[in-house]
């Protein structure tokens, strides 16, 4: 099954290049092609597979993750629908996308770990080839810091290798480490997910990484890689390394906590607005892996719930400043915008809306993924948990402060007015926002995707 | 027809919100007689706002607008209002916060406007930080938010639990209603059109931390220390904002602070356990406040300037003797005059502090009584500058100067409840928590109390606004200079958080971006990496050389 995800992604390349030939270069069509097949690629996911002894199937866990990566690969080649024509762009959009859907759904540490890397590849390319002005320095960036880190979790993963002679989920999770043993794999693990998710002192690459990205590279770094960090944490490190994540947990917690102020009052300082929703993501996903460490029912639901609705959010963010936006006026500062409500209205109540939607308002699966998240950490860590509540006030400081600054004030006159959102930005808006309202208000069919959070509970 | 009747609680439940382990949240609607009690002014000053802000917003080109965000927080209110878990309520709460950043910055080329709704906000954030918090921690102690189950799980609650989670409730409550320490984004609300302020800064948005902390009366009732803070902090903001206000010559921030003013005494209310009292204020409020803010509403309306510095209007009386009379009537009704609607919700509250008898209660007697005066006094001052002064705008303007036949059918209606709804005020008493031991003071008050502490309210608030007279007729003058400026300027309040909080954060925030995220880390990190991989064959190089030379 994973050689028909390889044909498909070779055949979709070769025949839309081949289309493209015979049609006079007419690139519209590549862009189709490759749409559509980005939307097909979530077909495989149905079936349960094997290949060279590993295993392809999904629980509910990845579920939730899988149709977030399914729904966001389409989204994200819409989102550079017009503003990058280039056939390897969307390939890359497109290959990323098959390697993310893979990455949650292999029962391999191993393989899990191949997957994480492979997906840098793409990006990175994507970056270096059609990123902004900073784009070589971006590139190294997300390679080196992801790629140095993940040498940590390579090391953990050998010593499974060396000692059962398997790295299979369903073979490692039946055996138990001695505490030592479990603590040093914790803390190379963890280097991993630190890097990657990112942890306040691990975290510059990802600002530079988000401000210079082309857009889709955005998108899916902040709505599915960042995920992975976490889905890491619940798949590779709770169900095994459970004694040494029973252990860490008030380090962590504390490094959360410090990730989350530190990022926020970072953010109330920045002037670039991709790097403002990318220091934000930072501080919704520290909030996350509270939640997941908080070895509570509530928590682990509440996490995944909000890595799915940040998921939603960021990247309707990012499509709203990196996109919309850029594309008119080329430009990321915030200084540089005001009084969109005046001449860009319904640009403004997406932007409102999403906003509120990423600062936790009730109704909004943000706001769910945050109070359980919170209320995990409470249960866990009264003190700790309840200065992390604080988020809630600190997003709100970064997030209505950009907003307010963008919406109000006149427009300026040395600024050229421009049309308001077009049929296909209105959609992308829609596409986020829509599954964000509807599972706030409606959690129940999402919620009982992740009723088996419960295995992973460390029961004593 | 007017007498009490015991009605039975109706709990409705819509459909299941989320349900996670055990717990499971609501959509449910819990109409019991305190829900039903604050319905009523929502609904009632709702539409009376609405047909006002028909007229006071006829020529704005965005009214449709206008008018969307006002049905839209009638909506939230009625589900805060209705609720029946806290999570829900957590709902109302956080969109009534939303729409009033909404209709706030809805002149949003202003950018005072804009400015004043951020504050807003964020201060109401703080306090949804806190109502977030108090909602995990029951979520996580209770494992229900559900009203009537946490009622009855409350006595059996682990004390510190208690105390912890009542404090966020009160915290929440702070930021929401205005009280001392986080008040200062009503008066930056004032920025907002007037009808906006007549119905979510006077009668219904800011009201709900104090319809939250009797909806919470439940836990509050075991935790007396919070309770103690609660009448304490109630207190200290009615006798400060009543002091801010001698001073203010803006015409909505004085109303605005006398709002404050008087959710200090709903606060001081609860503080005394007197729940049914707090509610009942709230009730009698919402009429006579919003009435205050349409008739300045009126004024600054028919004013070509627009101006609400009310040092410049004088002599209105002959141009607009409607807005006078209702504002008489609701600033009668807001001084407590014997027969007006606020004299049976305010006095009350005030004789029971004294009803008490214990030592806070005494303190906190002379305190209101002290605010109920100043209220007197502020509120005449308002009257006299506006209405009878000499006039002080040019000739021109008083030419514009009109009534609007619109504005008056709601102020009309408004009136009418500021003079008479406070006659039935036992038909809206309901009893909350009456099992428990605190809870039925204003019985005691009402058979024990000396008949000079229970006028006292009332003679100062007379003779002492007298004074007022005497002051701006027989001996003027502006040279009151520190107390002055320092009430004037809210108790630097605002350059307080400024100066303190504010700053401090932000420079913080500058010099960890500066020397943290790009410096000490970029050196750890990419940057010293970098160099030290370019300085390496350097390092060879020296290495090889030293020991060449050996």
């Amino acid at each position: 099954m994973s050689f028909i995800l390889l044909s498909l992604t070779t055949f979709t390349s070769l025949f839309s290049r081949l289309i493209s030939n015979l049609t006079f270069n007419n690139f519209n069509i590549i862009k189709v092609i490759i749409l559509i097949s980005s939307g097909l690629i979530a077909l495989p996911t149905i079936m349960d597979w094997s290949d060279l002894g590993v295993y392809y199937l999904t629980d509910g866990f990845s579920d939730v993750l899988v149709i977030l990566t399914a729904f966001l690969i389409p989204t994200s080649i819409i989102s550079n629908w017009n503003n990058i024509k280039n056939n390897l762009f969307f390939e890359l959009v497109f290959n990323l996308g098959i390697i993310l859907l893979i990455n949650f759904m292999c029962q391999d540490i191993l393989s899990f770990y191949i997957y994480f890397e492979v997906s840098l590849i793409p990006l990175f390319i994507m970056i270096s080839l059609y990123g902004a002005a900073n784009r070589d320095k971006a590139a190294d960036y997300i390679l080196i810091y992801t790629l140095f880190s993940s040498l940590f979790m390579l090391m953990s993963i050998c010593i499974y290798q060396m000692l059962f002679n398997s790295t299979e989920y369903q073979m490692v999770n039946l055996m138990v480490l001695s505490m030592d043993l479990q603590s040093i794999m914790f803390m190379g693990m963890m280097m991993g997910v630190a890097v990657k998710t990112p942890m306040a002192p691990f975290h510059t690459w990802l600002p530079v990484v988000h401000s210079e990205s082309p857009l889709a590279g955005s998108m899916l770094l902040a709505g599915v890689m960042l995920k992975l960090a976490i889905y890491a944490m619940m798949r590779l490190m709770l169900p095994t390394l459970s004694d040494a994540s029973l252990l860490f947990t008030p380090f962590i917690y504390m490094l959360s906590l410090m990730t989350m102020m530190y990022t926020s009052l970072m953010t109330l300082r920045q002037t670039d607005l991709k790097v403002i929703i990318a220091y934000s993501s930072m501080s919704h996903m520290a909030v996350c892996l509270m939640g997941m460490l908080s070895n509570t029912y509530m928590g682990m639901n509440g996490s995944l719930m909000l890595s799915l609705a940040h998921g939603l959010v960021s990247p309707a963010l990012f499509m709203m400043v990196g996109g919309i936006l850029y594309d008119r006026y080329h430009n990321r500062l915030m200084y540089y915008y005001q009084g969109l409500m005046t001449y860009m209205p319904v640009l403004s109540v997406y932007l409102m809306m999403l906003s509120f939607c990423n600062v936790g308002a009730p109704l909004s699966l943000n706001f769910m993924g945050e109070l359980f998240s919170m209320a995990g950490a409470i249960n866990k860590s009264p003190m700790i948990g309840s200065m992390a509540t604080m988020s809630v006030l600190l997003s709100a400081s970064y997030q209505m402060k950009m907003t307010n600054r963008l919406t109000g004030g006149m427009k300026s006159k040395y600024v050229k007015s421009v049309a308001d959102v077009t049929y296909r930005e209105n959609l992308l808006m829609l596409l986020l926002m829509m599954p964000t309202m509807f599972f706030g208000m409606y959690p129940k069919w999402m919620m009982e995707m992740l009723t088996e959070t419960n295995n992973v509970l460390y029961k004593m | 027809m007017f007498t009490f009747f015991h009605e039975e609680s109706i709990h409705l439940i819509m459909g299941n919100w989320f349900s996670i382990g055990e717990m499971s949240v609501n959509y449910g609607t819990l109409l019991d007689s305190l829900s039903m009690t604050v319905i009523v002014p929502v609904g009632l000053v709702t539409i009376c706002v609405l047909i006002y802000s028909l007229d006071y917003m006829k020529f704005d080109p965005n009214r449709n607008r206008f008018y969307i965000f006002l049905s839209i927080f009638a909506i939230f209110m009625t589900i805060l209002v209705v609720s029946d878990n806290f999570v829900m309520m957590f709902i109302g709460w956080e969109f009534v916060g939303i729409m009033s950043y909404l209709l706030m910055s809805f002149w949003n080329t202003r950018m005072p406007a804009m400015k004043a709704a951020l504050s807003a906000m964020l201060l109401n954030r703080f306090g949804d930080a806190f109502f977030v918090m108090g909602m995990s921690m029951m979520l996580s102690v209770y494992h229900t938010t559900d009203f009537n189950m946490m009622e009855l799980i409350t006595p059996n609650m682990d004390t510190i639990m208690l105390n912890i989670m009542a404090m966020t409730l009160l915290m929440a409550a702070t930021a929401k209603s205005a009280q001392l320490g986080l008040h200062s984004w009503l008066l930056n609300a004032m920025e907002g059109p007037t009808p906006v302020s007549s119905l979510l800064h006077a009668a219904t948005m800011v009201c709900s931390g104090v319809y939250v902390l009797v909806r919470g009366s439940f836990m509050l009732e075991y935790t007396p220390t919070i309770l103690l803070v609660i009448l304490w902090l109630g207190g200290l903001t009615t006798l400060m904002s009543g002091l801010i206000a001698m001073v203010t010559n803006d015409i909505k921030r004085v109303i605005a602070l006398s709002t404050m003013s008087q959710l200090g005494m709903m606060m001081l209310a609860m503080g005394s356990s007197s729940y049914d009292l707090a509610i009942y204020h709230l009730y009698c409020h919402a009429f006579f406040k919003a009435l205050l803010f349409m008739s300045a509403g009126s004024i600054i309306h028919s004013l070509m300037s627009e101006s609400q510095d009310f040092r410049k209007y004088g002599g209105l009386i002959d141009y607009l003797p409607y807005s006078y009379m209702c504002m008489l009537i609701a600033s009668l009704s807001l001084m407590a005059i014997p027969g007006t609607t606020g004299y049976f919700s305010k006095d009350i509250i005030i004789e029971t502090l004294y009803g008490q008898y214990n030592i806070s209660g005494y303190i906190m007697y002379f305190v209101a009584t002290a605010s109920a005066t100043l209220t007197s006094i502020y509120s005449l001052r308002l009257l006299y500058l506006t209405f009878m002064n000499n006039p002080r705008i040019n000739k021109y303007t008083y030419t514009f100067v009109h009534e609007s036949n619109m504005m008056i059918m709601p102020m009309t209606m408004l009136a009418l409840y500021s003079m008479f709804l406070g006659y039935y005020r036992d038909n809206v008493m309901f009893h909350l928590n009456l099992g428990l031991p605190h809870t039925n003071t204003f019985m005691e008050t009402e058979f024990t109390m000396p008949m000079m502490i229970k006028y006292l309210p009332m003679m100062l608030g007379l003779t002492l606004s007298l004074t007022l007279v005497y002051l701006y007729e027989m001996s003027y003058r502006y040279d009151y200079k520190v107390m002055y400026n320092y009430l004037n300027q809210k108790m630097y309040f605002d350059q307080l958080t400024n100066n303190v909080m504010m700053r401090p954060t932000l420079m913080l925030a500058g010099v960890l971006n500066k020397n943290m995220d790009n410096g000490l880390l970029k050196t750890l990190g990419s940057t010293g990496v970098s160099r030290l991989l370019s300085s390496l064959p350097m390092m060879f190089m020296l290495n090889l050389m030293i020991m060449l030379m050996m």
